[in-house]
């Protein structure tokens, strides 16, 4: 009976010792709030990194093809978020007396899109080939609520390093299909293609977004599988080689038939694609299209 | 006679004086509480003192409404580990534990698809001791399952679910059940990838009940629609705060009570074959309730609190995976460890047969062995045929659920099971690249095939990690296997991918790029990636303890 006694008070204070230590790191104390040493804030700093990377992940997937790898846009297809968005958009929506905050901004555009074709780029003379689609399951979209707050936690983590713009100078092609180009790099071209490696202008290849090179699979623009062959014969006077560099700086020139590639007269592909590749991207670019017989 | 109080109160005062008198009230008061133990009684029980004769320390067990379900003496064989382990008592007690726990857990969780897992979150991370109490919760429940079976387990091999003891056995089974279910329809509740896909697979058992239409309705009503959402969560948290909580404690009641009536079944050689003498129990080997059974309980019960939570501070941690996701099956996807073995049963053939009729005709089987196991002796040596079956079945249990897990017979294609060791979606395997620690994980592009020796000396974890990715390959091109990865390799991809003010990489992206030759000699190739946080901290595990 003793014994017992004894033991159950041993127990207790075994219990009582090992919730107090428990309770002392839990991250209560003023000090492991400030310094983040606390068990509670250690694991939100895990959650919010968790978020993060989920967020990472959910923007490869679904944002990367219009707004670029990192959030630096994608000619035609959707703004620059990164940093254009943190260092004049959101400021410009500040002096217009926006009321809400950057980060609601981020998370509202995210799950209930754009109803227009409305650019914040107009004087830059960037349109897109179709409105921004809402992305929240709850307006329909894909993303359930949580993924659009993850996918708002990622582009929200750029606006730490969002003052470092870099402007990278190079001599680009942009509309002029006369300038004569060097010589072409088929292999560069596919890397170009496969986004292993960046235009000059720093920014990845956009065609694969729309292209496919699977046979006759359409994705916005037909498919180029064996564009080569065809590349030669589709519009007299043009060889091949003529011919792709005029549908990619100019392509409303001459507009495939037997889709819905056209908007009016002007082709749904954005004219301004050569204003991030320099003429050896071009020139590359077009040595690779070739290959695909 | 009067009938005013405060008369005879006041009277009492006049004749006793006012310390006399109130004591006196107490004493009452606690007499009535107790159902019949007064100050000194107590005094004496905790004393140690030897019960008074008439002894007052049996009206609890006679007048009471609570203690009426224990009996007033034990028979001394019984009060030793062997042969009970206690194992019913455990059982209890970690019932009412996950009571208490649960209740503090419910002040914080909303059964709600769109809340529940951030509730989760919440806590974790913003609840003071939130982890722990989950822990504890989570713990108790694997313990709980476990204390049940065995308790069962041992039931049977001393066969005191015989005569007189068959409906004390029906109850126990029906507590059985209700404690598997119990578990199982918590486990869905943290709504994470882990339980949705688990539960996922367990409730798609009640589609497999013939007929069709039977299975497409119990399926229906157990949902709450065709796939588990808000309706089937909330149906199941119903189920597991409320319903299944009270069966338990009702047939728990019914359950001690048998107890009372028909006396703990002794040990098997005490009594002849057939015979019963737990009812007379000599005066010399009576162990009393108050204070010798209770004060060993509570020991118990302590024992079993500290266990726990001295295991869920420092060695257990619940697992919790990334929100549910009804749209993204995870790879090797299993059921909860106790149902393992009806998994493993599924992997025979029909699901209607194997994963319905037969845990029914078991379940049956169980129910009503009291009732044909004809056999009055209960000792091992009279009963050889009994205790064979029952070690079988434990063995074919055992092996079922090694079947029912995912290292029997699943086996997707090669490239995919190596990208599943290699980047897991949730928990961590042992080859998951995210156990290199950050710092540790260089940018650049690395072959399997061609590992740098000076990576080894720079970046001894990321080179250990891509050494295991390479054999990890390689056990995917023995000549024998139908699916291969003929000269295989991979490609590990680390990019710095974002920074925080200070310039310091935060966020790092890996992909993984597997290429190998198939049947007719073109290269193959399987993309996947994944980003890491400097943050994320995996495991969960470690980094608790670390804190």
């Amino acid at each position: 009976m003793n014994t017992r006694i004894f033991l159950g008070v041993l127990l207790f204070l075994l219990v009582f010792v090992v919730v107090g230590y428990a309770l002392l790191t839990e991250g209560l104390l003023d000090v492991q709030a400030q310094d983040g040493s606390g068990r509670m804030q250690i694991l939100k700093a895990s959650q919010d990194a968790k978020s993060i990377e989920i967020g990472a992940a959910i923007f490869e997937e679904y944002c990367y093809s219009c707004h670029g790898v990192k959030g630096e846009g994608v000619p035609g297809k959707g703004p620059q978020l990164n940093p254009y968005l943190f260092t004049t958009r959101y400021p410009e929506l500040r002096a217009a007396n926006y009321p809400n905050s950057l980060r609601n901004f981020v998370k509202i555009a995210t799950a209930g899109g754009r109803p227009d074709f409305t650019t914040y780029w107009a004087d830059k003379g960037e349109i897109y080939a179709a409105p921004m689609q809402t992305w929240s399951a709850f307006f329909g979209g894909p993303l359930r609520d949580d993924q659009v707050e993850n996918v708002t936690n990622y582009i929200m983590s750029w606006e730490a390093t969002a003052g470092e713009a870099v402007v990278i100078a190079f001599e680009k092609i942009g509309n002029d299909v006369t300038k004569e180009l060097p010589a072409g790099d088929a292999a560069r071209g596919k890397r170009l293609w496969d986004k292993e490696e960046n235009y000059a202008s720093g920014k990845p290849s956009p065609c694969a977004a729309c292209h496919s090179l699977n046979p006759g699979e359409t994705l916005v623009g037909p498919s180029l599988a064996g564009l080569a062959s065809r590349a030669g014969s589709t519009v007299s006077g043009q060889d091949a080689a003529t011919y792709i560099r005029h549908s990619i700086q100019a392509p409303s020139d001459h507009i495939v038939t037997g889709g819905n590639f056209a908007a009016g007269d002007n082709s749904l592909m954005p004219a301004n694609l050569g204003n991030d590749m320099s003429p050896q991207d071009l020139a590359d670019l077009i040595a690779y299209l070739l290959t695909l017989r | 006679m009067k009938i005013e109080p405060f008369n005879t109160l006041n009277e009492m005062r006049k004749q006793y004086g006012l310390k006399r008198t109130l004591g006196i009230k107490i004493d009452e008061s606690v007499t009535r509480l107790t159902a019949g133990l007064g100050v000194n009684d107590i005094r004496g029980v905790l004393r140690g003192d030897p019960a008074p004769k008439p002894n007052p320390r049996v009206k609890p067990h006679t007048e009471g409404a609570f203690f009426h379900i224990w009996p007033s003496f034990y028979h001394e064989a019984v009060t030793k580990v062997f042969p009970t382990f206690r194992l019913g008592l455990i059982s209890t007690a970690i019932f009412l534990i996950e009571i208490v726990t649960g209740l503090f857990l419910m002040l914080y969780y909303t059964p709600s698809p769109t809340a529940a897992y951030s509730d989760m979150l919440r806590i974790l991370s913003n609840v003071p001791l939130g982890m722990l109490t989950r822990d504890i919760h989570r713990l108790a429940a694997e313990g709980m399952v476990l204390a049940v079976a065995l308790h069962m387990w041992r039931t049977f091999l001393t066969g005191s679910y015989k005569k007189p003891r068959q409906f004390t056995y029906f109850t126990g089974v029906i507590l059985l059940v209700f404690t598997l279910l119990l578990s199982f329809t918590g486990y869905l509740l943290p709504w994470d990838q882990l339980s949705l896909w688990a539960v996922t697979i367990g409730a798609s058992m009640a589609d497999a009940a013939p007929p069709p239409e039977v299975g497409r309705v119990a399926g229906l009503l157990l949902r709450g629609g065709l796939d588990l959402g808000a309706g089937g969560l909330l149906r199941f948290y119903l189920l597991h705060v409320f319903v299944l909580p009270l069966g338990v404690i009702v047939f728990l009641f019914v359950h001690y009570y048998k107890v009372v009536r028909h006396g703990h079944s002794l040990p098997p050689g005490l009594d002849a074959p057939g015979e019963d003498s737990a009812r007379k129990v000599p005066p010399d080997r009576r162990v009393p309730f108050l204070p010798d059974i209770v004060t060993s309980e509570l020991l118990w019960f302590g024992l079993i609190v500290a266990l726990l939570v001295v295991g869920s501070a420092f060695f257990y941690d619940a697992p919790l995976e990334n929100q549910a996701d009804p749209s993204n099956t995870p790879l090797h996807t299993v059921a909860p460890w106790y149902f393992l073995w009806i998994q493993g049963m599924l992997k025979l053939g029909d699901k209607s047969l194997w994963g319905v009729v037969v845990p029914t005709i078991l379940l049956v089987l169980h129910f009503a062995l009291p009732y044909y196991d004809y056999n009055p002796s209960r000792r091992a040596r009279d009963r050889r045929f009994a205790w064979a079956v029952s070690f079988f079945s434990v063995g074919t249990i055992v092996i079922l659920s090694f079947m029912g897990s995912s290292a029997y017979l699943v086996g997707g294609a090669p490239e995919t099971e190596v990208g599943f060791e290699f980047m897991r979606p949730e928990r961590l395997g042992p080859e998951d690249i995210r156990n290199v620690p950050f710092d540790a994980l260089r940018p650049g592009t690395y072959d399997t095939n061609a590992l740098d020796e000076s990576l080894k000396a720079e970046a001894r974890p990321l080179y250990d990690s891509l050494d295991e990715l390479k054999v990890l390959i390689e056990r995917y091109q023995h000549p024998n296997l139908k699916k291969k990865l003929t000269s295989g390799h991979a490609i590990v991809k680390i990019e710095d991918w974002l920074k925080d003010k200070d310039g310091d990489v935060v966020l790092r992206r890996v992909s993984l790029t597997i290429e190998w030759l198939n049947e007719e000699g073109q290269v193959q190739s399987f993309v996947k990636y994944v980003y890491v946080h400097r943050d994320s901290s995996y495991p969960l595990l470690r980094l608790y303890h670390e804190s």
